[in-house]
């Protein structure tokens, strides 16, 4: 019965659960030829004194493409000397993550199993010492959360802010997994935090707030302790090093008002109502062009072909088609926007249309290894419509279909609407090695995409595919002034790369993070000429370390059609640091 | 009368006026203009209205009050809050059966829907129904290691075991396990919203829905300290507190059981997920196990499984095209090593589709017929199958199934059951008050092309059928159930319903010995309703049972008009409902004719007939 309520939510609400369900994975053990090892020691924060920590889990993560839906490759637990080795680790990629419940890290990793953990690459049989890690005991903050009748606020979620950050983003919010939520009295009890004044807060605030009502009737604004409903009148809350900040309540004002929208679906041209539709809605943007957060319901239309959107605060809102995988209907529709004043709203009229069908088949160029074409299926092709006729006040809804590839290689797509067609590989989800070369119409290239007409039947679609199998080594040489140096504490890299006239669209980028040591690894790559960008930032660790950009280097890369080739990037850390675009 | 002219849709009366040239219809309808339907079940016609009260009947407001229709065209939830005096509308429902859940943090529906052998209660446009909702039992406690030091974020999971009334909660019962929580820094657990009933509670071993922790290789232990086979029970009831249930933590390392899944797989499989493997533990009452197959990973392992005998069983858990398999249960036995290279092969999973039909009506000049309050709507009953495995014997629950499986028909009768495993079935219907199930026939050639049940189409036949029993099925009164193969698709089960239900409620008197004095009642008893006609000895569907309640109730619905006897008897085997009905087969059917005609309790049961307070005399013998 639970998937009654169930929605699907873009926003980041639920990000601890969110984060931690993606990690509900073991995977088979591989056994490898040649393996290596990984040993180091646990200690506490004590400088000269420092204990060694016994019974931290110590897991050893893939840094492959979707690592975090596979398990661990390796784990651990510390001894009573805190040290510990990871055995059978085969040559790879890795994230070195440390599991430690109670403790927060210096190095602002995680210790609960989510968020960043060590990059470290290890080479076929070698074994790599002293991966050493500091814990401090973790700060407690702990309360209980009231509406405003004085009664418990039962299973919600408690949000923590760093002031010393911008407490609207959200974005350093500390990942926690444990005690976040209230109990069946309304308490809660977040451990393991990292010293730093906080505010903790429930509920969402604008666009998140609008969907998040929408979607579970909790209608609360966002209230921090004690009961500021604006971040001015919230009261700080300081944690220090084991510490315990106690009686951190929280009282909810009353809940607000809310509406619903109520409508139908029609046919653009018959005026016939349109049943068993699914739909979604979004915030609409403040200029009125973009969606913000958006939800989707597992609510279709009734047989009067009628939708209603319950608990939605007043605003600005869009109503649109979500046609789900495996719909046999081939509509699109024009998204409807929508305003909810101070009541209900009804008799909403959203014209969908005969979408357009585009079928083809997508092949591996330069290869007729049955291991290799046994894959296509597995590969991930996204297409995109922009409206090439767009109105001055249409909102660009942003629905991508999945391109399903049959064995043979072959797909078809329906229900999209006119305009500009973009078909982009997703190398995240796709198995390493698979590039996107091009997209053909007949024998014309695509570069720009595929014009498609209203209700058109495109049928001689061509996606050119390559396997590529050479891997590349790389070592970033940092230096300062050209002399030998080092990245300052917290530093991190990563690189990128991008084969020159290939598809740029899309996630067809590759990128590895550069590990501890300097080095770097990427598989699955076809010939060519690359463009690789090394980039560098400091992460944060409130309060004593504040984030911040590091400079980019790029280089030429000239890669083979098979084997090894081994890059070494000289990183000149006084180069101008240059402003990320993502 | 309100209400039966708005069930009565023009759809239906234009089917009553085609099938049956002496169908009447109700003054005034007939005229109503036939309006272009689009599909005959789904039009929206009506509202279900509730209200939903706490534990002392108070009302709950902003309650998430939501439908499932069971069965027919697939349909959207209707979804309501409750306001503040905690009333709801759930509104646009079409015909059908609907369960209707409430959600509210903190509170649970008083009804236990997890409990697979209480009759599952569904509802129908124009009902008003009661949610009561009560607060869960909780467990808390502290864990600690053998040296007295908390034991942090280490993921503690209840597991019922027991119904409140004691009855054995079956393996892969939704409602058996509870969403496993963390201690906190100090240790302390809290595992709240538990249903009343018998508990055992383990600390650590992987949690395949949560973090990793550092306690995921560890032997689960039990409370109070042991390996599953020592774990004591706590009894919790709803509404209460068990505090003290601490553990003392033993972080044993434990082996890993691994391996593939092959045969039967979703489309797109590895890289779509969908399938889920489940290890439980032999020994009845530990909680199983579950590995949850992610996009791309082929493999399954489970970590910190201590010494023991354990099955394996694989399924499919979502797949778009419907598809549906499983494995047989493998048998592991782990001693002192890690077990590797099992291969877990999914076969496809039986169906069984058929027809819900109903005898015509009556005819208006039969004086002595009665007639139906309202016009019966196949898509309102629910068609269920009832499994016995190959043995005869109760299922065993061993394979993670859902013992009963149940559906409403769309609106033209036809129902189509999936997910059914090999074995023995007995068709189980549940139908409005007014009708009765009068014959069965079983499809003997099984269609292994036969495709699901379409969705209802207009003009399509209607559930009104003039000849009773088609040629090419037989219906055999003395046979209550039919054999399902492995991934076999039965088609052309043929449920015959008739109209003028009768029905027996009373109870059984209280015993007195030669000295007056009362004597204990028989309990736990069941009543049965034997049929007394010659002719119909060998009717396995004239032969009914029912539970005796404490104070002796007992009640029988929809059923055959006729003349019966009414039998008294102790148990025949437990209490569990699953255990199959004492008139499986021809050789204690006349056991049980033999006892009734001895006892000689007649009742005569006219047409729609309702007998509330029967008094069933009690003669222990």
């Amino acid at each position: 019965m639970s998937t009654l309520s169930r929605m699907v939510f873009t926003t980041a609400l639920l990000l601890n659960a969110l984060a931690a369900a993606s990690f509900a994975q073991t995977p088979p053990k591989d056994a490898a030829a040649a393996t290596g090892a990984i040993t180091g020691r646990v200690t506490d924060d004590g400088g000269e004194d420092a204990q060694p920590l016994a019974g931290v889990g110590i897991m050893l993560m893939s840094s492959a493409r979707g690592f975090n839906t596979r398990g661990p490759v390796a784990r651990a637990t510390t001894g009573a000397d805190g040290s510990y080795r990871l055995a059978n680790v085969p040559a790879g990629s890795y994230q070195l993550q440390i599991l430690a419940p109670g403790y927060s890290s210096a190095d602002a990793l995680s210790t609960q199993g989510i968020g960043a953990g060590r990059a470290i690459n290890i080479e076929a049989g070698e074994t790599i010492e002293h991966q050493d890690f500091t814990l401090a005991r973790g700060g407690v903050i702990t309360g209980r959360v009231t509406d405003a009748d004085g009664k418990p606020v039962i299973a919600e979620h408690i949000r923590l802010f760093h002031t010393d950050r911008n407490p609207q983003t959200g974005s350093f919010n500390p990942r926690v997994v444990y005690g976040f939520e209230t109990d069946d009295r309304g308490v809660y009890r977040i451990y393991g935090l990292t010293a730093g004044r906080y505010l903790v807060c429930v509920g969402e605030e604008g666009e998140r707030r609008a969907v998040a009502t929408a979607f579970s009737g909790r209608n609360h604004t966002r209230t921090c302790h004690p009961n500021a409903t604006e971040d001015a009148q919230a009261k700080v809350v300081e944690v220090s090093a084991g510490n315990e900040a106690t009686g951190v309540d929280i009282t909810l004002a009353p809940p607000a008002k809310t509406f619903e929208a109520t409508g139908r679906i029609v046919d653009a041209f018959t005026g016939q109502p349109m049943a068993n539709l699914a739909y979604g809605f979004g915030v609409l943007s403040p200029e009125g062009k973009h969606i913000g957060s958006r939800g989707y319901s597992n609510t279709r239309t009734n047989a009067a072909g009628e939708f209603r959107i319950g608990n939605l605060l007043p605003g600005r809102y869009v109503v649109f088609l979500a046609t789900r995988e495996g719909d046999a209907t081939n509509f699109y529709s024009e998204p409807l926007p929508f305003q909810i004043d101070e009541g209900n709203l009804s008799g909403l009229i959203m014209k969908v249309r005969r979408g357009a069908i585009m079928r083809g088949v997508a092949s591996v160029e330069g290869t007729s290894d049955r291991a290799v074409l046994a894959k296509l299926s597995q590969v991930s092709l996204q297409v995109h419509v922009s409206p090439s006729r767009k109105k001055a006040d249409e909102v660009d809804v942003r629905n991508s279909s999945r391109l399903a590839l049959q064995p043979d290689g072959s797909f078809y797509v329906s229900g999209l609407a006119p305009g500009m067609a973009q078909i982009t590989l997703d190398t995240f989800s796709t198995p390493p090695g698979f590039r996107l070369l091009g997209v053909e119409r007949g024998a014309l290239g695509q570069s720009d995409g595929i014009e498609i007409g209203e209700g058109e039947q495109v049928s001689n679609v061509r996606v050119r595919l390559a396997y590529g199998t050479t891997v590349l080594r790389g070592r970033i040489d940092v230096r300062r002034d050209g002399e030998p140096s080092q990245l300052p504490e917290g530093g991190q890299m990563y690189v990128t790369l991008q084969l020159a006239g290939g598809v740029k669209s899309g996630r067809n980028d590759l990128s590895a993070e550069v590990d501890v040591r300097g080095r770097f690894i990427i598989e699955g790559l076809v010939a060519g000429e690359y463009e690789l960008t090394a980039r560098g930032w400091i992460r944060p660790s409130p309060p004593a370390r504040q984030g911040g950009a590091l400079p980019t280097v790029t280089q030429t890369v000239s890669v083979p059609d098979k084997g090894e080739i081994n890059v070494t990037v000289v990183y000149e850390q006084n180069a101008k640091p240059q402003v990320v675009t993502p | 009368m309100c209400r039966a002219l708005l069930l009565l849709s023009p759809l239906v009366l234009a089917v009553l006026l085609a099938s049956n040239s002496h169908a009447q219809t109700r003054p005034g309808a007939a005229a109503t203009p036939t309006p272009a339907v689009v599909a005959g079940d789904s039009r929206p016609v009506g509202v279900i209205t509730g209200r939903v009260i706490d534990e002392g009947g108070q009302p709950v407001s902003n309650a998430r009050v939501s439908t499932f229709r069971v069965g027919g065209a697939p349909a959207p939830p209707a979804i309501a809050q409750s306001d503040e005096e905690g009333k709801f509308t759930l509104s646009s429902l079409t015909f059908g059966a609907y369960l209707i859940n409430a959600f509210a943090p903190g509170y649970m529906l008083e009804t236990d829907a997890t409990d697979q052998s209480a009759p599952r209660l569904y509802h129908h446009v124009g009902d008003s129904v009661t949610l009561r909702m009560i607060r869960g039992g909780v467990i808390t406690g502290k864990v600690t290691d053998a040296d007295g030091r908390a034991v942090v974020g280490v993921f503690v999971e209840a597991a019922r075991v027991r119904y409140a009334d004691g009855r054995t909660v079956p393996e892969g019962a939704s409602g058996r396990l509870f969403q496993p929580r963390p201690t906190d820094d100090r240790g302390i657990y809290r595992i709240y919203g538990l249903r009343s009933g018998a508990y055992i509670v383990r600390a650590g071993g992987r949690n395949a829905f949560g973090p990793f922790t550092p306690y995921d290789m560890n032997v689960p232990t039990y409370y109070p300290s042991a390996p599953r086979e020592g774990a004591s029970q706590i009894n919790v009831l709803a509404g209460q507190e068990m505090s003290g249930i601490d553990i003392l933590y033993r972080g044993e390392a434990g082996h890993a059981v691994s391996g593939t899944v092959s045969g039967t797989l979703p489309a797109n499989f590895p890289a779509s997920g969908g399938v889920v493997v489940a290890l439980k533990h032999v020994s009845a009452g530990a909680p199983e196990q579950y590995f949850t197959f992610m996009p791309g990973s082929t493999g399954f392992v489970f970590d910190g499984i201590a010494d023991g005998d354990y099955d394996l069983l694989a399924r499919i858990t979502g797949s778009r095209d419907g598809l549906t398999a499983a494995s047989a249960p493998r048998r592991v036995n782990v001693r002192g090593k890690d077990v590797g290279n099992i291969t877990l092969t999914l076969a496809p999973l039986g169906s069984v589709s058929g027809q819900l039909l109903f005898d015509p009506a009556p005819s208006p000049e039969d004086k002595t017929a009665c007639r139906a309050a309202r016009a019966p709507r196949a898509s309102e009953s629910i068609v269920g199958m009832r499994r016995f495995d190959a043995g005869g014997e109760t299922d065993d629950g061993s394979a993670f199934f859902p013992r009963a499986s149940e559906t409403a028909p769309g609106d033209n009768g036809e129902f189509h059951l999936r997910n059914l495993k090999a074995g023995r079935y007995q068709p189980l219907v549940r139908l409005p008050a007014d009708f009765y199930v009068r014959a069965v026939a079983f499809g003997n050639s099984p269609a292994k092309t036969a495709p699901p049940a379409p969705p209802v189409a207009p003009g399509k036949a209607p559930p009104h059928v003039k000849s009773a029993t088609p040629a090419q099925t037989a219906a055999d009164p003395a046979r209550l159930w039919f054999n399902l193969q492995t991934g076999e698709r039965l088609s052309g089960l043929r449920i015959h319903v008739a109209a003028g239900a009768a029905g027996l409620a009373g109870r059984v008197a209280v015993a007195t010995d030669e000295t007056g004095a009362t004597a204990a009642r028989i309990a736990p008893s069941r009543v049965h309703l034997v049929p007394a006609e010659r002719e119909q000895a060998d009717n396995a569907l004239r032969y009914a049972e029912s539970h005796v309640a404490a104070d002796g109730a007992f009640a029988f619905a929809n059923l055959s008009p006729g003349r019966y006897w009414v039998l008294a008897r102790p148990a025949a085997n437990s209490p569990d409902d699953s255990a199959r009905p004492l008139a499986w087969d021809a050789e204690t059917r006349a056991r049980l004719r033999r006892e009734a005609e001895t006892a000689n309790a007649v009742v005569i049961l006219a047409p729609c007939q309702r007998i509330g307070d029967f008094v069933l005399p009690n003669r222990p013998k």
